[in-house]
């Protein structure tokens, strides 16, 4: 096969997966949408993938607020402008740092354990058995963990801003700028559309995150090796893709709630 | 009764099943005997609609599998059991849990918890499992997950049931006991059977027929003591080892 034949079969076999992906989301938003609703399943989950992420993403939010913001302070003293930190940290934080920071954190997190968790249950025929009692996997798998994650994903992107404002706060306070000033700088630029625009993002990310996810686990061949594949491919595949549609989303979102 | 006509089936370009037919009767015990890579588990796909075939036809109790839609499918599916080669017991839930799943879950019957639990110990006490409800999965040994695979598979009262490897990777006293509890099925219940197996002794022991599976195709088919004189190359090098160990 010459580089020609080779790069032709790469891009059939990428506009095929991502045909695949595409059949495989839509079934997933109709078993999210069709009864019977699984409540319990779906508060499992919600503990799972949500409660369960908490610590790592505030964490993470605590601390990127705070070196940002450093770093910030550092280049708007030169300048005089301490208290643009404000409105800039808000801005960063409820726009993209936290709803692409968070989603990858749950994409490594979460998505790959639910790739895991159903590569597993595939290789041992739980799928099939699934299926052989007339239950669609899709529906009652998926569906719940799909739920979990577009609950909880702008919950986690809310408490991670949280935690980055007072990282921003924390790192601000040497420069005599209270929590109060801060507060007051951020809401002079910021406003709800700014949150709703990190909010919406984060919906998207965790529909696209279960999809991916739960496609690769339940096509995942050949033991605990496919099963390992499956989980790393979720977490690459989705890393890539949380980047590209935010760049998608915000070509659409900055003219409609942003005032680009 | 199960009816398979002209059956093929190729991934890629390998040929896995070519030209299968094969009748199994209501009420009877139908062994698909063949060494590995003979087809039989993606025969076994096809008579459950897990796969469809490229030519040739499967029909279900006169129902043809291919021409059902998924509702079709599933309903189709609720009149089988299955027994998997590794129990594929859900390994979150609890053994009751595992042999409730399918009236809770797949047929969402409205169910009062003792009845739940009195169909439930019905079916676990038919192949003498008992005081083992809140057990998982992985306290149990190897053929105690068969059978609690097989309770599972016949909760809902299936006319057929499948069997996929049920002995591979059990001592010859366990392997005794799938055999005796594939037998019981039979004899308590009434059910169409059918089981994929390269297990030779216990194949000849819990068949009505059997059917030798080779490279994708049924070479003879008739009652274990037909297919024990038949003189094809293929099966007689297939049970040679087999006749060694007797």
């Amino acid at each position: 096969m010459n580089s020609v034949e080779r790069l032709g079969e790469i891009v059939v076999n990428t506009i095929e997966w991502f045909g695949a992906s595409l059949r495989f989301s839509r079934r997933m938003a109709i078993a999210m949408c069709k009864p019977p609703f699984r409540f319990g399943n779906i508060l499992h989950q919600l503990d799972t993938v949500g409660f369960g992420s908490v610590f790592i993403v505030g964490l993470t939010g605590l601390f990127a607020g705070l070196v940002f913001a450093m770093n910030s302070l550092n280049a708007l003293a030169w300048m005089g402008a301490e208290g643009m930190v404000a409105p800039s940290m808000t801005l960063s934080l409820s726009r993209e740092l936290g709803p692409i920071l968070t989603s990858l954190l749950v994409a490594g997190r979460s998505g790959s354990a639910i790739a895991t968790e159903l590569g597993t249950m595939r290789v041992s025929e739980q799928v099939d058995a699934l299926e052989m009692m007339g239950v669609d996997p899709v529906q009652y798998l998926v569906a719940p963990r799909a739920w979990a994650l577009v609950i909880s994903l702008p919950l986690l992107n809310f408490t991670f801003v949280l935690m980055g404002l007072i990282g921003s706060v924390i790192a601000a306070s040497p420069y005599d700028i209270s929590a109060q000033l801060f507060a007051q700088e951020a809401m002079r630029m910021a406003d709800a559309n700014d949150y709703l625009s990190g909010g919406i993002k984060t919906v998207v990310f965790g529909f696209m995150i279960a999809a991916v996810a739960a496609r690769q686990g339940l096509n995942a061949m050949g033991g605990a090796r496919g099963v390992g594949l499956a989980a790393t491919q979720t977490v690459v595949v989705t890393s890539v893709l949380v980047l590209f549609l935010d760049y998608l989303m915000m070509l659409i979102i900055g003219p409609l709630m942003l005032d680009w | 009764m199960i009816r398979i006509e002209g059956l093929h089936k190729t991934f890629g370009d390998r040929p896995v099943l070519r030209g299968i037919d094969l009748r199994c009767e209501a009420g009877s015990t139908t062994v698909i005997l063949g060494g590995s890579g003979a087809g039989k588990s993606v025969l076994m796909k096809h008579v459950v609609g897990l796969l469809a075939p490229d030519a040739g036809s499967i029909d279900v109790d006169g129902v043809r599998i291919a021409d059902c839609d998924r509702v079709q499918l599933a309903e189709l599916r609720a009149r089988m059991g299955m027994v998997f080669q590794q129990s594929a017991l859900f390994d979150s839930m609890s053994v009751f849990d595992n042999v409730a799943f399918p009236i809770i879950e797949a047929a969402r019957e409205k169910i009062e918890p003792d009845a739940l639990a009195e169909r439930v110990h019905t079916a676990l006490e038919l192949f003498d499992l008992r005081g083992i409800d809140d057990l998982l999965p992985s306290e149990l040994s190897g053929g105690m997950r068969k059978r609690v695979g097989l309770a599972r598979a016949i909760i809902r009262q299936p006319k057929i049931l499948l069997y996929d490897e049920p002995t591979t990777g059990l001592d010859p006293v366990t392997t005794r006991q799938v055999d005796e509890m594939i037998l019981t099925a039979r004899r308590e219940l009434g059910v169409t059977s059918l089981v994929i197996s390269h297990d030779i002794g216990s194949s000849f022991r819990i068949a009505d027929q059997v059917a030798f599976l080779h490279e994708g195709q049924i070479l003879v088919s008739g009652t274990a003591s037909e297919v024990q004189a038949c003189d094809i190359p293929e099966l007689r090098e297939f049970l040679a080892s087999w006749r060694k160990e007797v």
